[in-house]
């Protein structure tokens, strides 16, 4: 994927952090189409409500 | 710095023993920092991507060299690949780190020193870190990378008398956590530190140039390392990056405060875009309606109709001799239409340059203040759908104060296609604000039902031309990549400073342009070519249910579009000759001064292009306006 702050293509890991400009970078700056960081469907679903919870202050 | 200009100087000029490069991410004050060394103004603006060349000064014994901020040495781009030029020719590298994001910038730092260049960091935005809550170790970051490090706060040149002493101490370690790689590369490769350095993070360009040079056993293959390296080394960085940050800096929570309580509301769909509509409306009422009607009213219709021109007038007809001869060199030199000595000066001192110096006070308040990147944020999803991203909303909002001048700001919007269609659509569907005044009071006498049918018609033609350029142009939009600066006040003195440059480069370019412009046209009109074009658009004029009288308006439409509009206020015409006359005269060709600035920043086959396909969409659509009109009964 390209980190939509510094614009370099790496290969997301779990944390989804760009390893050059070090943007935290979420299920919600970045779709799906753009990231190819989950396994599968079941992993994009408990990512993105991983994300979400995170965002409305909750925790995992 | 003899032979110097305020651009900076060419390599050439320079007499200097060594080369120093400012290197640092988007938006870290490299310029600012360059201008301080320099003594010498270069264009800053709180926008990320704003030196997009370099820039050479004379520092003591070295040739000082701005460069394009990057985030990493690489080749990914056409910034990075500049910057890194420089950066392996450098003797020498002044690494500007911001102070409030130390995570971020302290990767380039630790590969610069990677890569063995002789650094000095100077950590800029000291002011800034502090008012964040960011207290930084600044000799604990010294020790930790090896090299000096030097606060500054650039914009108020603290700070950068003690970076001027430090630039001699510039070092790199003698060793790198990288080295360990270097065994991944073949044995026979001859290369420095800094050459091992990019080739082990998969440098594609200086792996060529290796196979090139014929020391590459296996040649062919442009990466000399395995895929994911680069990727591994990248990582090992950035925790290293971590750890020194975490170690040296400590971030005390502080409140977000108004400007990140404004910068939400500017980037929120919802609450960002009345903002923005508000901004613009005011921007719009400031130039379009202060600058373009009544400053430029005093200047054209007061200063040079009233006074200038008659007095150059009857001192060139006093100099020039009775004689026969005379008479073409009198047309050209005074005629009424563009004249060279009368009208052409008149357009470019009466007419441009205020309109010109608003511009860019305005564009560079938007710049400075951080304004500027979050509209383009607020509009980079709707201007995807025409292929372009939120960057050309910059010219698109110029443009409809002066198309000339935004067909200059489009070389901000990104690619060489996006600036194209950015361009095609400027000259086509948006009219400038001296012939939307005109206009205006054209539509009012008709009534509001008009006027949203004009916006309309002109606005599906914007984006029905958006998709056709998006579909038939090769290759892809580019995403918006852009980082968020803060929002800032901007400083009156470089603000001033940065309008007053550019419009001195604006003229310096344009007024030989538009002088070679005025000579044609008026010998045309001398040998009566004017007159043969317009009995040639008879056919045109009739297809659209316009009398013969309207290609008059078209002739005046080509030199410039607020004549052909004023033009139109003395003839009788139906309301629905009106509207449908308004329509062509915006959808035709941009003006004479447009043109020229097209064919300079975009070359004579896109000018010609846009030019012929600015004729077949206003008669077009046009044609569709008079007989739907016709259909309707109006």
């Amino acid at each position: 994927m390209n980190c939509p702050t510094c614009g370099l293509d790496f290969e997301p890991t779990e944390d989804l952090q760009c390893p050059r400009c070090g943007a935290s970078l979420s299920c919600s700056t970045v779709t799906c189409g753009d990231c190819d960081a989950c396994e599968g469907v079941f992993e994009q679903l408990r990512r993105t409500a991983t994300d979400r919870l995170r965002a409305d202050g909750g925790t995992e | 710095m003899e032979g110097c200009h305020d651009a900076g100087c060419e390599a050439s000029e320079i007499d200097a023993d060594s080369t120093l490069a400012l290197v640092g991410c988007p938006n870290v004050g490299k310029s600012v920092v360059f201008g301080e060394l320099a003594e010498q103004y270069v264009d800053v603006s709180n926008y990320p991507g704003t030196t997009v060349d370099t820039t050479l000064a004379e520092f003591g014994d070295y040739q000082l060299t701005d460069t394009p901020g990057v985030y990493g040495i690489s080749a990914f781009n056409e910034e990075e690949r500049v910057t890194r030029e420089i950066v392996l020719e450098a003797d020498a590298v002044v690494n500007v780190v911001d102070a409030t994001h130390l995570d971020r910038d302290l990767f380039l730092t630790l590969q610069l020193l990677d890569m063995g260049i002789p650094t000095v960091v100077a950590l800029n935005m000291m002011d800034e870190a502090e008012a964040g809550g960011i207290d930084i170790d600044v000799d604990a970051l010294e020790d930790a990378l090896g090299v000096p490090v030097v606060p500054t706060v650039a914009v108020d040149g603290e700070g950068t008398d003690d970076l001027r002493e430090r630039i001699p101490e510039a070092t790199a370690p003698e060793t790198t956590a990288v080295e360990d790689y270097y065994d991944e590369l073949p044995d026979e490769l001859t290369a420095t530190r800094a050459e091992k350095t990019l080739l082990v993070e998969g440098d594609e360009p200086l792996a060529r140039e290796v196979d090139v040079g014929g020391v590459m056993a296996d040649g062919g293959s442009a990466a000399l390392v395995e895929p994911g390296l680069r990727e591994e080394i990248y990582g090992a960085r950035r925790s290293r990056v971590q750890s020194i940050a975490d170690e040296v800096q400590i971030v005390t929570e502080v409140e977000g405060g108004i400007r990140e309580w404004l910068s939400d509301l500017m980037i929120h769909p919802l609450t960002g875009t009345p903002i923005a509509l508000a901004m613009l409306g005011l921007i719009f009422y400031l130039i379009g309606g202060v600058v373009a009607q009544r400053i430029v009213g005093i200047t054209e219709g007061d200063i040079f109709a009233q006074h200038y021109n008659p007095a150059v007038e009857a001192f060139v007809s006093d100099l020039l001799p009775e004689a026969a001869w005379v008479d073409p060199i009198e047309f050209l030199l005074i005629n009424p239409e563009l004249g060279l000595l009368t009208i052409t000066v008149q357009y470019v001192i009466g007419v441009l340059l205020p309109l010109v110096l608003a511009f860019y006070l305005a564009i560079g308040l938007l710049e400075d203040s951080g304004i500027l990147p979050r509209l383009a944020v607020l509009t980079d999803r709707g201007l995807n759908r025409i292929g372009l991203n939120g960057r050309a909303v910059v010219p698109m909002i110029v443009g409809v104060g002066c198309v000339t001048m935004a067909v200059i700001t489009t070389r901000m919007v990104g690619s060489k296609r996006e600036r194209l269609i950015s361009t095609a659509l400027l000259g086509l569907a948006v009219p400038c604000s001296a012939q939307i005044g005109v206009i205006m009071g054209l539509l009012a006498g008709l009534g509001l039902v008009w006027w949203f049918g004009y916006l309309g018609v002109l606005l599906a033609v914007l984006g029905i031309a958006g998709l056709v350029l998006d579909r038939t142009l090769p290759g892809e939009g580019q995403a918006l990549v852009t980082e968020l600066p803060r929002l800032r006040v901007p400083r009156p003195g470089n603000l001033l400073r940065k309008t007053y440059n550019r419009t001195k480069m604006f003229l310096r370019e344009a007024a030989p342009l538009f002088a070679a412009t005025a000579l044609v046209v008026s010998a045309l009109d001398y040998v009566g070519g004017l007159d043969a074009i317009m009995d040639g658009l008879r056919p045109l004029t009739s297809l659209i249910g316009m009398p013969a009288d309207f290609g008059q308006i078209l002739v005046l439409g080509l030199i410039r579009r607020d004549f052909a509009a004023a033009g139109m206020t003395d003839m009788a015409l139906s309301n629905a000759q009106i509207f449908v006359g308004l329509i062509v005269i915006t959808l035709f060709v941009p003006c004479i001064l447009t043109m020229t600035m097209i064919l300079k920043e975009r070359g004579k086959k896109s000018a010609l292009l846009m030019w012929l396909g600015s004729w077949v969409a206003a008669f077009t659509v046009g044609g569709i306006a008079a007989a739907t009109l016709g259909v309707l009964g109006v």
